[in-house]
């Protein structure tokens, strides 16, 4: 019988995109006037998507002397055409892959909340005067930090849906419930898609960290904490909905650091939700 | 070094009584180290004559090992590929290098050359051992030739060569035009929102460090063929086509301190009496801005002793 670490790690290459995203990217790219900036929105609204084409970006196919850490980035650095057929496969790769997958988590809540996290760390990066030009990685950050538990819902969802029902019941953290039930849990697992989609430093600590942020690499603090944060908060107040029904406090340490406080965050919230409402308009959800 | 060019022309082959001057041919350079070592870079049509006259000088001393640097495969780039004389030698050995896309093969590529449709013979019946290697941007030897790549601005993956050989330096720099950043069409840059400023500021950080690698790559060289298939007001009104203009070209010589500037990829448009206009532009813009080194538009069959 496969192990529990198996499935997963055979999940990962064939992690899905949202079903919407995959819509919008091809009758995007029927538009022979499509601009740059849409396509950036396109796909950076979905984690799955944004992942794969930054690994392929990053892959030995370009062999680029230095990590990409957004698509954005990338559209100068490659090409236009070169990232529109990129994200094109990736898109339609995926779809193919979806057929028949049907997880414990409601992906659209799910993806909610990732848009959310990357908005609002984005958010709290910008309030906290980081250079514009390397804000788009905290939203990525934000997108990628749960990138875990899709794979876990994908390859195991039986499984994982007892995790979000137990998480529920004692209103524990999820991610003590995944170790309990499973002997893996999110951060495990992506641990092992960073390694294979060969991330940049900083989106594999965020990614690796969120929970855990006063253990990362000093480089990367800022992001880490950033994620950290607008998970948190994001858990509390109900944007989207990641499984995780016993979220932590935020940690004042953390806020210091940053130099921000809870009543702050809550000052952007209607922007978080202008944000999302937007991206599901763009992508046609309901 | 000697540096030879056999085809200048961007596009399409230009042949024709209005064109003796600079020569018709698409893209193919020969360059040659001092014991005579060969390297090429493209196959546009210019390889044609390039293969008949290896085939004379160099053919009866010798097997043959050409080494060919692709810039990109676009068609005015590769067209000359099935009419170059020394692939149809069994003797010969041939490798040819180039930039590709994702999940893309350079030798598919190639083999749209040599589809029956469009040409008699199939790539697998020409008689030379021929290679291709998928080449990025990286640093790389071929005997004594020390090489490295750069990405430049085009349609499609497109690779400029950097070629170092006792001392001396020649530096390729087409099909491309200058980055600029694209985050900002349709948009007042003045008047922007967050989310989008911020995607902007991103993408203009990235275009300087891209300008900035095109400098250094370019850093030096004695001799730099560039992009120059337009003047500036016909450059404004192709934006995105992947070529630049002579004063674009002029300006990165300048800056990157070049001894030489061969302006190249001339448009099929122009007739030997507007590409000496061009030249003659090319120089009074360089006086204006101080850069006094030697300006030339290349034409074929022009040797330059590096």
């Amino acid at each position: 019988m496969s192990s529990i670490h198996d499935l997963v790690s055979k999940e990962i290459d064939k992690l899905p995109p949202l079903p919407n995203t995959v819509m919008k990217v091809v009758e995007l790219c029927k538009d022979p006037n499509l601009k740059p900036r849409d396509l950036n929105k396109v796909i950076s609204f979905d984690p799955v998507l944004t992942g794969k084409a930054l690994k392929l970006i990053n892959s030995a196919y370009y062999a680029l002397t230095e990590k990409v850490s957004s698509i954005v980035r990338a559209i100068i650095m490659l090409g236009f055409n070169t990232v529109k057929n990129l994200a094109l496969t990736t898109a339609v790769l995926g779809q193919v892959e979806k057929m028949g997958s049907i997880g414990a988590l409601d992906m659209e809540g799910f993806w909610r909340h990732c848009l959310g996290v990357g908005v609002l760390a984005k958010k709290i990066a910008a309030a906290t005067g980081e250079d514009p030009k390397n804000i788009e990685e905290y939203f990525i950050a934000g997108l990628l930090h749960d990138i875990g538990k899709i794979v876990l819902n994908k390859a195991i969802s039986e499984d994982y849906l007892q995790v979000i029902k137990k998480s529920d019941m004692e209103e524990k953290p999820l991610i003590e419930c995944e170790k309990e039930l499973l002997t893996i849990d999110h951060i495990d697992v992506a641990r092992n898609i960073c390694s294979k989609w060969n991330l940049s430093d900083d989106l594999e600590q965020a990614i690796l960290f969120h929970h855990n942020p006063l253990e990362c690499n000093d480089k990367s603090r800022k992001v880490v904490y950033c994620v950290n944060v607008a998970n948190i908060w994001c858990n509390q107040n109900s944007i989207g909905f990641s499984g995780n029904m016993g979220p932590k406090e935020i940690d004042k340490k953390i806020l210091n650091f940053l130099g921000i406080s809870e009543a702050d965050i809550y000052n952007w919230e209607n922007e978080i939700e202008k944000r999302i409402r937007d991206a599901s308009v763009f992508l046609k959800i309901s | 070094m000697k540096l030879r060019f056999w085809g200048v022309r961007g596009s399409i082959p230009t042949p024709g009584d209005t064109t003796v001057k600079y020569g018709g041919n698409t893209t193919c350079l020969e360059i040659r180290g001092d014991n005579d070592e060969l390297l090429i870079i493209d196959a546009g049509t210019g390889i044609k004559p390039l293969g008949d006259f290896i085939m004379k000088y160099d053919a009866p001393h010798n097997p043959l090992d050409i080494e060919i640097l692709l810039s990109h495969t676009h068609w005015d780039h590769i067209q000359g590929f099935p009419f170059f004389a020394p692939a149809y030698l069994a003797s010969s050995k041939i490798t040819v290098y180039g930039p590709v896309n994702f999940s893309e093969k350079l030798e598919d590529i190639l083999i749209g050359d040599f589809n029956m449709k469009y040409f008699p013979i199939r790539l697998q019946e020409l008689r030379a051992k021929i290679e291709f290697k998928e080449l990025q941007e990286s640093t790389f030897k071929i005997g004594k030739f020390n090489i490295s790549s750069t990405y430049l601005n085009h349609p499609i993956l497109d690779l400029g060569y950097r070629i170092e050989y006792n001392g001396k330096i020649i530096v390729t720099m087409f099909d491309t035009e200058p980055y600029r950043n694209t985050f900002a069409d349709d948009l007042d840059v003045d008047d922007m929102d967050e989310f989008d400023r911020q995607v902007f500021e991103e993408a203009q950080d990235e275009v300087n460090k891209r300008i900035a690698k095109q400098k250094e790559h370019a850093q030096d060289a004695d001799i730099l063929i560039y992009d120059s298939q337009y003047k500036e007001d016909e450059y404004n009104t192709k934006l995105g086509w992947g070529h630049s203009y002579i004063e674009y070209a002029v300006r990165s010589a300048s800056e990157a301190n070049v001894k030489k500037l061969a302006l190249f990829h001339h448009d099929p448009m122009r007739n030997d009496r507007s590409v000496d206009e061009f030249q003659n532009s090319a120089i009074k813009f360089a006086k204006s801005i101080g850069f006094e080194s030697e300006i030339f538009c290349a034409r074929e069959r022009l040797e330059v002793v590096i």
